[in-house]
Order: C-alpha cells, then sequence, then structure tokens
C-alpha cells in the first residue's frame, strides 16, 4: 500500500506538468491569436484545463507497453495550426487578437452585393462587413466551423499533454517504486 | 484508490474553479461606480444615485483602466428596443426577431424607472425632462398592456411596434437633451472595436455614420442612400464611438456645406477621425 508521502512524491511531476499546461494554455487562450474562435474564452480554457488534468492522469497510469507518439502529437499541432489560418481570420480592432470564424455558405444579401468574393474573402471585403461573420456567411454554416476548431484544439492539447506525461510516466514512477523498496 | 479518486476529484475542481474565475472580464454596474467613487470621478451623491443604475457606463472598454471615466448611455449597453418588431415588413411579414416583445417591454420599463436617478445625478432633470419620461412611462403602460392581452404573437407584435420604434425616439431626444451618449447598435462586440473620436473644425448641423456594406446595400436599393429615413443603417457620431471595419461619414454644416469622406477602424486603441469642410 502506497502511503501518502509517496503518493504525494509520485504526483509531483504530474501537478508540475498540470500546473505548466495550465500557464501556457492561459497563455495560448487570451493573449495569443491560437485561441479556437469560441467566446466566452472561458468555456474554452475550461475544458483545456479539464482535458489536460484527464489527459496527465490517462498519461501517468498508463501501461508500461505504452510509448509516447510524437508523430500524432505533431500531426494534431499541424491539422489545428493549418485548420485555424484557412477558415478564421483575425479582428484588427481586438484588444484581445480574437480570431472569427469563417462560414461556408455566403448569404443571399452578401452575393447581391459583391458577388462570390465570401468564398476567397479578402481582407478589405471583411472590414466592410465589419467583420462579422453574420453578415457574410450564413450563421448555421459559421457555427460547425467553430465546433470543428475547438473540437481539434481539444484534441491537439489532449496529444500534447499525454504524449508528454506518458515520457514523464517512467521516471516517475520508478523514483516511487524505489522509494518503496527502500 | 479511493484516497487516489478524491484526491483527482479536488484537483479537477479546483483547477476547473481556478481556470473559470482566472480572468474577469466583465464588471458589474455597483463595481464600475464604486471604482468610478474611489478615484473621485463621481461624487458621493451621484454614487448614491448611479450605483446601481444599467445607464451609467464607462467611456472606454476596459471599465476599471485608470484613464476610464464616466458615462451615462440612455441605451444601456443593449441593442434598442425594437429587436423584436423591427422584422414585420410592409406587407406584415413576420420572421422571429433577435429580441422577445417582452424582453423589449422589460428594457423600456428599465429606462422609465433609471432615467431620473441618471438625470438628477447630472443635475439634469428639469421640466423638459420630466414631460418627456412622463411620455415614456405612457407609452410603456400601453405597451405592457398590449403584451398581457389575448392577441395573437404577431398581432402583438404589429400593435407594439409603433410605440416601441416611438419610445426609442422619446429615451434618444431625452438624452440629446441631456448631453449624454446614445450609442446603440448590435455590431461587433465591444471589446473587439476601436475607440472613435471625430473631430470637428465647428459644430455641425448633423454628423452621422454609416458601414460600408450598409451604405452599398442603401446604394442598391434605395434612389438616395443619403436619405436618413430610408437608409436607417446611418448612425449619429457620439463623441465616442466603438467601430470595427470600413466605414463613411457625412456631416451637414449649419451653411448647409456637407462633407462625406470614407473612414476605417482597423487597429487597437483609440483613433481620432479629423472631419474638414
Amino acid at each position: 500500500m502506497m502511503d501518502f508521502s509517496d503518493f504525494v512524491r509520485a504526483y509531483g511531476k504530474g501537478a508540475a506538468l498540470l500546473f505548466a499546461s495550465a500557464a501556457v494554455s492561459y497563455f495560448l487562450t487570451y493573449h495569443s491569436t491560437l485561441s479556437p474562435p469560441v467566446k466566452p474564452r472561458e468555456a474554452i480554457y475550461a475544458m483545456s484545463v479539464l482535458v489536460e488534468a484527464y489527459g496527465i492522469l490517462v498519461g501517468l497510469n498508463a501501461e508500461r507497453t505504452r510509448k509516447p507518439r510524437p508523430g500524432l502529437m505533431i500531426a494534431a499541432v499541424a491539422i489545428y495550426i493549418v485548420s485555424l489560418f484557412s477558415l478564421t481570420f483575425l479582428i484588427p480592432t481586438s484588444e484581445s487578437s480574437y480570431r472569427e470564424a469563417m462560414g461556408f455558405v455566403c448569404r443571399p444579401e452578401f452575393l447581391d452585393l459583391y458577388g462570390p468574393s465570401c468564398y476567397w474573402v479578402t481582407p478589405e471585403t471583411l472590414a466592410k462587413a465589419s467583420f462579422e461573420p453574420n453578415r457574410i456567411w450564413e450563421y448555421w454554416s459559421v457555427q460547425p466551423v467553430r465546433a470543428y476548431l475547438s473540437v481539434v484544439w481539444l484534441v491537439m492539447v489532449w496529444s500534447v499533454v499525454l504524449s508528454i506525461a506518458l515520457s514523464l510516466r517512467q521516471t516517475t514512477f520508478k523514483k516511487a517504486r524505489r522509494a518503496r523498496s527502500n | 484508490m479511493i484516497a487516489r479518486t478524491i484526491l483527482h476529484f479536488i484537483l479537477l475542481v479546483l483547477l476547473s474553479s481556478v481556470a473559470i474565475s482566472a480572468e474577469k472580464t466583465s464588471w458589474t454596474t455597483e463595481e464600475i461606480a464604486d471604482d468610478f467613487l474611489k478615484r473621485g470621478l463621481l461624487t458621493k451623491e451621484q454614487h448614491a444615485l448611479l450605483r446601481s443604475n444599467e445607464f451609467l457606463d464607462s467611456d472606454c472598454k476596459s471599465d476599471k483602466h485608470s484613464s476610464c471615466k464616466p458615462r451615462i448611455n440612455f441605451v444601456g449597453g443593449q441593442c434598442g428596443l425594437t429587436g423584436s418588431v423591427d422584422i414585420i415588413d410592409e406587407k406584415g411579414k413576420y420572421t422571429p426577431g433577435y429580441t422577445t416583445l417582452t424582453w423589449d417591454i422589460s428594457q423600456l420599463g428599465l429606462r422609465v424607472e433609471q432615467y431620473p436617478a441618471a438625470l438628477k445625478a447630472f443635475n439634469k432633470w428639469n421640466a423638459s425632462a420630466e414631460a418627456a419620461w412622463t411620455e415614456l412611462k405612457d407609452v410603456h403602460s400601453k405597451a405592457v398592456a398590449i403584451a398581457n392581452s389575448g392577441a395573437k404573437r404577431v398581432d402583438k407584435l404589429k400593435q407594439a411596434k409603433p410605440l416601441l420604434e416611438r419610445a426609442e425616439k422619446i429615451s434618444e431626444a431625452m438624452a440629446r437633451a441631456a448631453g449624454f451618449e446614445y450609442d446603440g447598435g448590435c455590431g461587433a462586440g465591444e471589446e473587439d472595436s476601436q475607440i472613435v473620436r471625430f473631430s470637428f473644425p465647428e459644430k455641425p448641423k448633423s454628423a452621422l455614420y454609416i458601414l460600408q456594406m450598409e451604405f452599398d446595400a442603401c446604394k442598391r436599393v434605395l434612389s438616395d442612400p443619403y436619405d436618413t429615413k430610408a437608409c436607417e443603417a446611418w448612425m449619429n457620431i457620439q463623441s465616442s464611438n466603438e467601430l470595427s471595419g470600413l466605414y463613411r461619414y457625412r456631416v451637414v454644416w449649419s451653411d448647409g456645406g456637407i462633407s462625406e469622406k470614407p473612414f476605417s477602424a482597423l487597429s487597437k486603441g483609440k483613433k481620432t477621425v479629423e472631419v474638414s469642410r
């Protein structure tokens, strides 16, 4: 039976990783242009921290044969970055560097005015519409983009944290086992 | 095992609550009023009148920023009173609006309840303000009666439309008479906008602005896109305007001269647009 001090020691790295990942996702969510287009930002931040906490628990409790897969992690990051930059635009007036999602079906009012330019939207067109996606695209076609980016963001957070937790696991538990056997 | 599960659970709850409360992004009217009192920008009497007044506002986005000053905005951070009825066209065709009739009437009720305190706080409560307020109160009672009638929903909206539009006009006139803001509209969120101020070489007769897209739409449909009654997207220029994108202004001078020019709000922070004759 593991006593409490062993337990705390074994989980020290996990807790440190959790705080570090929470701090990184805080910075990314609130102070970078990389967060998914979801408001309020608290929602995506809280979900990220929960996913991180769960990823660390799973990573630290994984079977010994389970190895981190950096390829998968890199792929998740790459998919998120590519999706984010191709499906969102930056609102230049936003104090919090907010990126807004595009839609995939143009509003007839917009098509009437500017033709099919909404399918390959330029910064000038966005500015004319006050950077409001609902003036350019149908609302129902913007929401799936927001949902998709949120899901990919959480998958990315999960894969990064899980990989780090898996690589931390062996040393953490080896030390705990050694501490117990002494 | 049980201890570990409990510890996991506590950790999760703690972290998620830290995450959720990590950054406070909005302030209540009470907090804004208390902050202004602390900074000496409101007197104790003004503070007492305005502490729970929805129309107390600050002239910049981050409400607690040290350079923010108190202002009264008679729209009160809402989109206006006609969100539920704007959607009835001339043929009486109805599509659901972005607010409900009861919501609009409750917002009107708030105005009736709280405008006097806002005006009193700045010594603007006089006979003409009281007369306008009495009319507003009367419009509110009529709107409440319509909401409570047994009529069909569409009919209620049709009946309430002229009343709510009237209430909007009275509110705006009251704000103007007192020198307060009447800064409405449901555009990009406040935090995503730039604060734009205008400077004029002389006092204009009227000063309006419009979003470029709205102007293009009016130009396409209307014979005179400058007719502010027909092209409803023209907005009055306020002392502080929260904007984002490409716009154009149109200023009519007292001698009938007109200045019209496009302008942009495409960066962070504040900006002043110099209007020349």
